[in-house]
């Protein structure tokens, strides 16, 4: 066969030149790199660095303007319709169809890819076996980490030569990632050529090398260590602190006996804790534990099932208006209005609040300054870099100061200095006084709060400060607490 | 207050859609300069055939008289009817005349002579008016040959004259004109408050709204005065169209109209608000709406009579919004009517408006 | 390859069957159509509300009044005694048409010098003629009445009348080739195209694009379900047409359901073009409701007669399929002539199959771009 060559010695992948200009953005820059045979090689960078359209350039879905690419000696342009069947691919976000089951879609792409899931079960039951249980159960009720399995199980159903994994952690809980991870070191020691994208260090340091990538040029390729050592400015900030300025007055949040049912599934089972005012209160679990209903209840946004407590100093049950009155929320999902610019998000919702129109005014300029965004002042939300985003619907949760701040999830998909600097601004909040609940899938960033409490299986299982959590459970970090805790997990759905 | 940031919101969002301001000004455009061409059921050019077979004087002039009428278009005058018919099949003429051997003859022997009109009444409507056309022709000459024959005792005992109120030219773009007003006011204001709320739910921005302290009057209200803003410059624009393009200006009273119209947009943007609170997805919405307008259109006496409806989808029509506008906006325009006229259908519409408005407020839910 | 076909048209279905809300509205949407354009929608004569004005009445406006209660069409509800009371009534739509006598009109009457007016509310123009028509029509036979009684020979023109098609003049004859036009329209290229974006939008298409299956295979595979929707559909509103409506099938059933294939085909390519236009499913959804059904609705046919549009609306008319299709199924169900009457219409639309499947596949991208 013509330019087929596979003698073991030749680059997997070979990419030189590569460039592409998607709309007005330069989206990659003369990118070159070549993967061996049988490697895990991952890309880290921040949002927009241009490793999604690099990702899509090889597996065959965009054309490069520039520069040639070659899998296992195939051209992405040239050979393209050989080389879709030696792909496994994974999207950004998970592409599967959320009405259909986890079996259908998994026979369903066995049998696109001319292949059957009885043919290949033994390569992916390592992952499968894990979601088969819930195989008759549609893919639009599974919690992320479930979601990302399946997806992986049928990126692998045709038995690729190479995998294109495009950010498949962003959203999954620690435990789900570990496991994925180790189920990527099985695939490499089959002899497949994995090329993964991520946000995070802990995962980057799980690859045989990687490359940095920044505005669309690759800056680094090498070990892991190698590469966050010289760029750890940006990719391993160092740690924060904070002395909680905790009043004993009454707590900002007092629950008891807490519970949501839906039908007769038990989302949170009876749970109790209260958060003392000024604190940093990091409220973790897998995907599926709770956390999500457990905040919404506090937020007034779900009727509990039964169970009572104050937020603010107002009861859940019959005050709810009144505690949205005295909290902030930001949700998991970017929630601000795309075609509105900067200021008037923070005036609508200032207003909202029934703020009056001088203090709107004086207050916008002051908390702009606050988060570095005034030359943004008149950009539309939707332009705006991730990081930035995140930055400005924190600012809004907190314009109308609040005595409480929810954030559910609020770093997901930003890389570790964009984190930081969001943390920076969690203390400056906790600072003057606003206790702060927050939820996270990164473990460096529950070391950040002030307690922590571990939810699993709808229950709080652990409550103290990180240093107390990790002495009593004898581990090194947060991350091995994590992992002790939530692998005695039951419910391994939603 | 709180409205007030509520509606700058809105507003801000509107605008800079780049759809929506054009499809506000362009819709209207287009519906009324387009559509009372289009949506014309009024029928003008009959094609027919005449059969003659009697060839007499007195058939010539019965031709010459269907020649004269502005309704008909002489398409050919045929010595065969099964030609013609063939004809009649193809499509090339709408009706068939056939006049019967002997016309003359009979005539003159005081007998009656007969003709056979075949009218192809596919198009029930087209058909029977044509049918009215021919036989009042038809009766004309047997008139005006009567007179001529003066000598036997058979005029008419008497006369029958017919008086066209309201629209004496029997313009169809006249009648349809006040109803287009009604679709447009349904189209966007019951359309766009479908999409509107849905939308935020599917880009997440409802949440946070829901978080905050706004209660469910006002944030309801902030939905649904921008498209009674709408609603209001739609009508101005369809009114101002009219006037200056088909010269047709209200009878009545203008605030009357715009009273009754606002009261309408209520309603219907209501309607579009409840559709939207209980889908999940825009194209849930989209088709739930799409299904609603088209009943409602159709059921409204728009383009046919109510009273020409069977019983039970009369008494459906009692439940439809659209009807009550309809006869509102052609009392007003054509006939004159004032408030007191109509006060039934204002009782109506106020009453839709307050149960569509409530529903729209109860169904949207801060909490689950 | 028959495998994989399969396993899309399985994965389609679980599409459409999961999303209920949809599914009922696309196999409701023609039953309330066909039922309210059968039923519903007809300018029949019917219950039309009489007033009458008369000075005085006499035995013979009390006899006429009582012929124009006994009719069918009409209604007498109300007696006015002055044209203000009248003028009232007209504006609150109370009365439809008023019947008005001179003064002494049965004295008249016998002079021979008997007049009657009809007033109509004229607003609708077409109701306004048929009306006034029916109304002439009760007056003169009570004319007639008169002369027999008189025993005069009544010298007039006799009129026989045979109305081909739809001797009982019903509505539903005219809408029910229109709304078979209309739904199969609505199914085939509207959820085609918004079906096939929301995998561009879920990001699935990505997924299957990746896939050795061929792009085009991949389309192609999605447009079967809703082919088989729309027959279901055709089906659907056939029976209802023919054992509801009462709407008989006058020509060749094969000839129709060929001509729907090629109808649908049509519908189908104009779906993929749309899809290879449209990136979300709203853009699909405006874009299939203004440029298709806004004008299918309008212009094709289905409620007003072409003939009488101006020339540059009867211009556009001749570029929607659905016209040519409405037509030739008026001819072939509802006139039964065959089908050579009608090769002008099948021409056209298998042209416009032709070039709108070539344009498609021309449109259609292997790639994201």
């Amino acid at each position: 066969m013509e330019g087929y060559v596979s003698d073991s010695e030749s680059p997997m992948v070979e990419i030189s030149g590569i460039g592409k200009t998607l709309g007005k953005t330069v989206a990659l820059q003369d990118v070159s790199l070549s993967v061996r045979r049988g490697e895990l090689f991952g890309f880290v960078g921040p949002d927009g660095a241009g490793k999604t359209t690099l990702f899509r350039i090889l597996a065959t879905l965009l054309m490069p303007d520039k520069g040639k690419a070659v899998i296992d000696g195939m051209d992405v342009v040239t050979d393209f319709r050989r080389l879709r069947s030696r792909i496994g691919y994974m999207p950004g976000r998970f592409s599967l169809y959320s009405d259909l089951t986890v079996e259908e879609n998994l026979q369903f792409f066995a049998t696109v890819f001319h292949t059957t899931v009885k043919e290949n079960y033994e390569r992916i039951r390592d992952i499968y076996s894990q979601i088969e249980p819930f195989r008759n159960r549609r893919v639009a009720a599974l919690s992320g980490g479930m979601k990302q399995k399946l997806a992986l199980s049928c990126a692998l159903v045709h038995c690729p030569d190479i995998l294109l994994l495009d950010e498949p952690t962003t959203g999954v809980d620690p435990v789900s990632r570990r496991e994925f991870w180790e189920i990527l070191h099985r695939l490499k020691e089959q002899g497949i050529t994995i090329l993964v994208s991520t946000p995070v260090m802990e995962d980057a340091r799980m690859c045989d090398r990687i490359a940095f990538m920044y505005e669309g040029k690759i800056m680094a390729v090498d070990s892991p260590d190698v590469v966050l050592h010289r760029f750890r400015s940006i990719l391993c900030p160092d740690a924060l602190d904070s002395v909680p300025v905790i009043s004993e007055e009454e707590p900002a949040i007092c629950v008891e006996g807490l519970t949501k049912c839906f039908g007769d599934f038990t989302a949170v089972d009876h749970i109790s804790f209260s958060v003392k005012r000024g604190e940093v209160f990091g409220f973790l679990g897998a995907n599926g534990a709770g956390k999500t209903t457990a905040m919404r209840m506090l937020c007034g946004l779900s009727i509990p099932t039964s169970g009572k407590g104050t937020v603010a100093g107002f009861d859940i049950l019959t005050e709810t208006e009144k505690i949205k009155q005295n909290i902030g929320y930001m949700s998991q999902r970017f929630s601000l209005y795309d075609d509105l610019k900067v200021w008037e998000n923070i005036r609508l919702f200032a207003g909202i609040y029934g703020m009056d129109e001088n203090t709107i005014r004086r207050r916008t300029d002051e908390i702009l300054e606050e988060i570095g965004l005034t030359s943004e002042r008149d950009s539309f939300v939707g332009e705006l870099p991730l990081g930035w985003k995140q930055r400005l619907a924190f600012s809004v949760a907190v314009f109308h100061r609040p005595q409480i701040v929810f954030l559910d999830e609020p770093t997901g998909g930003v890389d570790p200095a964009t984190r930081r600097q969001f943390w920076e601004l969690i203390y400056q909040t906790a600072q003057s006084g606003i206790t702060v609940f927050v939820t996270t899938h990164y473990m460096d960033e529950a070391e950040y709060c002030h307690r922590i409490s571990m939810m699993v299986d709808g229950k709080i299982v652990a409550l103290d400060t990180p240093d107390v959590l990790k002495k009593t459970y004898g581990a090194a970090n947060l991350d091995d607490v994590f992992q002790q805790l939530a692998r005695k997990s039951v419910r391994k759905a939603d | 207050m709180i409205l007030k940031f509520l509606l700058e919101k809105e507003f801000k969002q509107l605008f800079r859609n780049s759809f929506l301001p054009r499809l506000i000004v362009v819709f209207p455009c287009m519906i009324l300069l387009v559509l009372p061409w289009a949506a014309n059921l009024e029928i003008r050019n009959i094609d027919l055939l005449v059969v003659d077979k009697d060839c007499s004087s007195l058939s010539k002039r019965f031709i010459h008289k269907i020649e004269a009428s502005d309704y008909f278009r002489l398409k050919g005058i045929s010595t065969s009817y099964d030609e013609a018919i063939l004809r009649l099949e193809k499509g090339e003429a709408d009706a068939v005349c056939e006049i019967s051997r002997q016309f003359e003859e009979k005539w003159i022997r005081k007998e009656n002579p007969d003709i056979l009109v075949v009218v192809n009444a596919v198009n029930g409507t087209k058909g029977s008016v044509a049918l009215s056309y021919i036989r009042q022709i038809i009766a004309d000459y047997a008139e005006e040959l009567a007179l001529e024959n003066a000598t036997s005792k058979i005029v008419p005992k008497f006369t029958v004259n017919v008086h066209n109120r309201y629209n004496p030219h029997l313009d169809y773009k006249i009648y349809m004109l006040p109803a287009l007003m009604v679709t447009l006011l349904t189209m966007l204001c019951g359309f766009l408050p479908a999409l509107n709320v849905v939308s935020e739910k599917e880009r997440g921005t409802i949440e946070q709204i829901n978080v905050t302290p706004v209660g469910r009057w006002i944030f309801i209200l902030g939905k649904m005065i921008p498209y009674w803003i709408i609603g209001f410059v739609v009508l101005t624009l369809g009114i101002v169209l009219s006037g200056l393009v088909y010269g047709l200006f209200p009878a009545g009273s203008l605030v009357v109209l715009y009273l009754l119209s606002i009261v309408f947009v209520l309603a219907i943007a209501g309607l579009g608000l409840i559709i939207s609170n209980y889908s999940a997805t825009m194209q849930q919405a989209m088709f739930v709406i799409f299904f609603c307008m088209l009943i409602f259109i159709l059921m409204s006496g728009m383009f046919t009579p109510v009273e020409s409806m069977p019983q039970w989808a009369q008494f459906i029509t009692i439940f439809n919004p659209l009807k009550y506008l309809v006869q509102v906006m052609r009392a007003i325009y054509l006939k004159g009517a004032g408030l007191a006229d109509l006060s039934v259908q204002a009782g109506a519409l106020l009453a839709f408006a307050t149960v569509f408005d409530s529903l729209a407020v109860w169904s949207y839910r801060k909490k689950s | 390859m028959v495998k994989q076909w399969l396993a899309f048209i399985k994965k389609e279905f679980c599409h459409i069957f999961r999303d209920k809300r949809t599914m009922l509205i696309l196999l409701g949407m023609p039953v309330v159509q066909i039922l309210l354009f059968g039923f519903a929608i007809t300018t029949e004569v019917q219950n039309v509300k009489v007033g009458i004005l008369s000075p005085s009445y006499d035995v013979w406006t009390n006899r006429l009044i009582q012929r124009v209660d006994a009719s069918e069409y009409f209604d007498v509800v109300s007696m006015f005694a002055s044209q203000d009371e009248v003028n009232e009534a007209f504006r609150r739509g109370k009365v439809d048409m008023v019947v008005s006598f001179q003064h002494g009109f049965g004295d008249a009457l016998e002079r021979d010098e008997g007049a009657v007016q009809l007033i109509a509310d004229a607003t609708d123009p077409n109701m306004s003629v048929m009306r006034s028509a029916y109304m002439s029509g009760i007056l003169s036979s009570f004319r007639e009445d008169l002369m027999k009684g008189e025993n005069l020979s009544s010298s007039g023109i006799d009129t026989q009348v045979k109305l081909l098609y739809n001797p009982q003049m019903k509505s539903s004859y005219n809408f029910v080739p229109g709304v078979m036009g209309l739904i199969l329209m609505l199914i085939c290229a509207m959820m085609t195209s918004i079906s096939i974006v929301r995998e561009k939008e879920t990001g699935t298409m990505e997924l299957l694009l990746v896939s050795p299956v061929k792009p085009v295979f991949v389309i192609l595979s999605k447009t079967v379900p809703y082919f088989v929707l729309s027959l279901v559909n055709l089906v659907t509103i056939l029976c209802l047409a023919v054992w509801v409506l009462h709407v008989p099938i006058a020509g060749n059933l094969l000839w129709i359901i060929l001509v729907s294939l090629l109808y649908i085909f049509v519908s189908l390519s104009l779906g993929l073009l749309i899809s290879s236009v449209a990136r979300t499913q709203v853009a699909a959804m405006l874009g299939a409701g203004m440029i298709l059904m806004l004008p299918t609705v309008l212009l094709s046919g289905l409620i007003f007669p072409i003939e009488s549009m101006p020339s540059l609306l009867q211009g556009i008319s001749v570029l929607l399929p659905a016209r040519w299709y409405i037509s030739l199924i008026r001819k072939l169900m509802i006139e039964g002539v065959p089908l050579f009457y009608a090769w002008k219409e099948l021409a056209i639309l298998l042209c416009m199959a032709v070039a709108l499947l070539l344009v498609s596949l021309k449109l259609f991208k292997n790639r994201l771009e």
